[in-house]
């Protein structure tokens, strides 16, 4: 008897341990914003994305916020990670920035990272157009300016949030300071509207919507891909009309005969 | 009729994969952020694990236990996430709706995923066969809307929400844990 109920108890715990150990690698190999919601049913309700310059016929926000996180150094030991992040719900920056990447001026006591919300200045990207605010990142000690001369670690990246979810997604891109060229980051969605980069320095990071010189010219009146996006759904959903009652049809007609 | 007697099962699938490119299109740049879509997905799903044979749902508390249980063990890491490093507060007005929302399409996965496909998957293939589809079905069907990098978390999650499938015997288990789970998101983002 006691060896018929050791039997699943321990399925039950080997398959305990599997989960457990299932999800800490899942969590491992997720970004640091990849927070909930991840087994969803629909997205968490952002506000409207707040522009330092918005854009013609643009709804009335406010200001956005500059992202801003501080740290101690002791005996030359800075903190292990600055996380400036703004306040906009959600979050239209945050930055990783490890103080290993960091060349901090001997007799620093404190630290200060910022990432401020800027209007494009400068050259703007040969590639495509800014899609949101420029973020610029920057530390500062109270000995001076400090210099990320370091290597980044896989503690530095930063996020920035689209102003919408539209798709094809952006690039992000990166320059050291505002003469440099801009430079393509390796971009990653992690959200909903959030994309993630390697943070390789200090300096301006920017959500770019490549333009794709292929595309024909806009013409008047409503595109053919356009008008296809419209009826999509329509086809969608027919499909699926069609199709369940195609499923149904089948199981019903297996009952009837006996099977399964 | 090998095709007659998989029907059910693999016709889900792609209809599963028909709701997805629904739900996408109709969100437009709302993304996963429409509650239309979110409404219109979750509808065709109930209607999806109706016709590709639903199970009964067992209501009792050692199905409500199993589904706690499993939400809590998925709500470690972001709670201890927002206490080590802040979170933000999300717009008390639009709780009743997007909960209501989240709360419907948790239950639609659940009944499609871990009702009826699972059933049909058990059929076919038996038990490790059917936690396994259903974990990579849960796993793809959020791609399209969160991107590529959730991919292995939500993986696990579809192999935990399966095992407690197993564990408890019916459906309700895993969909009181997923609803849970993402409610519990709202306070814990």
């Amino acid at each position: 008897m006691s060896a018929m109920l050791r039997r699943p108890r321990s399925r039950t715990v080997r398959m305990s341990a599997l989960c457990l150990g299932l999800l800490a690698l899942g969590w491992l190999l997720t970004p640091l914003t990849a927070t909930p919601p991840l087994y969803d049913g629909l997205g968490f309700p952002d506000e409207p994305y707040r522009y330092v310059v918005a854009p013609p016929g643009y709804q009335h926000t406010a200001a956005p916020s500059v992202g801003e996180d501080d740290g101690i150094v002791f005996k030359g030991v800075g903190p292990q990670l600055l996380l400036p992040v703004s306040d906009e719900n959600g979050p239209q920056v945050q930055a990783g920035i490890p103080a290993s990447q960091l060349s901090i001026p001997a007799g620093t006591t404190q630290l200060a990272a910022k990432a401020t919300p800027l209007a494009l200045t400068g050259a703007a990207p040969s590639d495509g157009t800014v899609w949101g605010n420029v973020y610029r990142v920057t530390v500062t000690s109270d000995r001076g300016p400090v210099a990320a001369t370091g290597r980044p670690t896989s503690d530095s990246v930063i996020s920035l949030r689209a102003p919408s979810a539209q798709q094809p997604a952006p690039v992000m891109e990166y320059r050291a300071t505002p003469g440099a060229p801009w430079q393509d980051l390796r971009t990653t969605r992690v959200g909903n509207d959030i994309y993630q980069s390697p943070l390789p320095g200090l300096g301006d990071y920017a959500l770019v919507r490549v333009t794709h010189h292929a595309a024909p010219a806009a013409s008047p009146g409503v595109s053919p891909a356009r008008e296809a996006l419209r009826t999509l759904p329509w086809v969608l959903a027919g499909l699926l009309a069609a199709f369940a009652p195609a499923i149904l049809a089948v199981r019903l007609h297996r009952r009837r005969s006996g099977e399964a | 009729m090998r095709v007659a007697r998989d029907l059910p099962f693999v016709g889900g699938l792609v209809g599963l994969a028909l709701a997805v490119a629904l739900r996408v299109s109709l969100a437009g740049r709302a993304g996963a952020g429409s509650p239309t879509a979110g409404v219109v997905f979750g509808t065709a799903l109930v209607v999806l694990a109706l016709v590709c044979g639903l199970p009964r749902p067992v209501l009792n508390l050692r199905q409500a236990g199993w589904g706690a249980a499993l939400a809590a063990v998925l709500c470690v890491v972001p709670a201890v996430r927002r206490v080590t490093m802040g979170g933000v507060a999300e717009p008390e007005g639009m709780l009743p709706l997007w909960s209501a929302v989240v709360a419907y399409v948790a239950v639609a996965e659940e009944l499609l995923l871990r009702g009826a496909l699972f059933e049909r998957a058990r059929e076919r293939s038996g038990d490790v066969a059917a936690v396994a589809v259903t974990a990579l079905a849960f796993a793809l069907l959020h791609v399209p809307v969160y991107g590529w990098q959730v991919l292995p978390l939500d993986l696990a999650v579809g192999v935990c929400l399966g095992a407690v499938r197993l564990a408890a015997g019916s459906v309700t288990a895993p969909a009181v844990a997923h609803t849970l789970a993402d409610l519990a998101g709202w306070w814990l983002r």
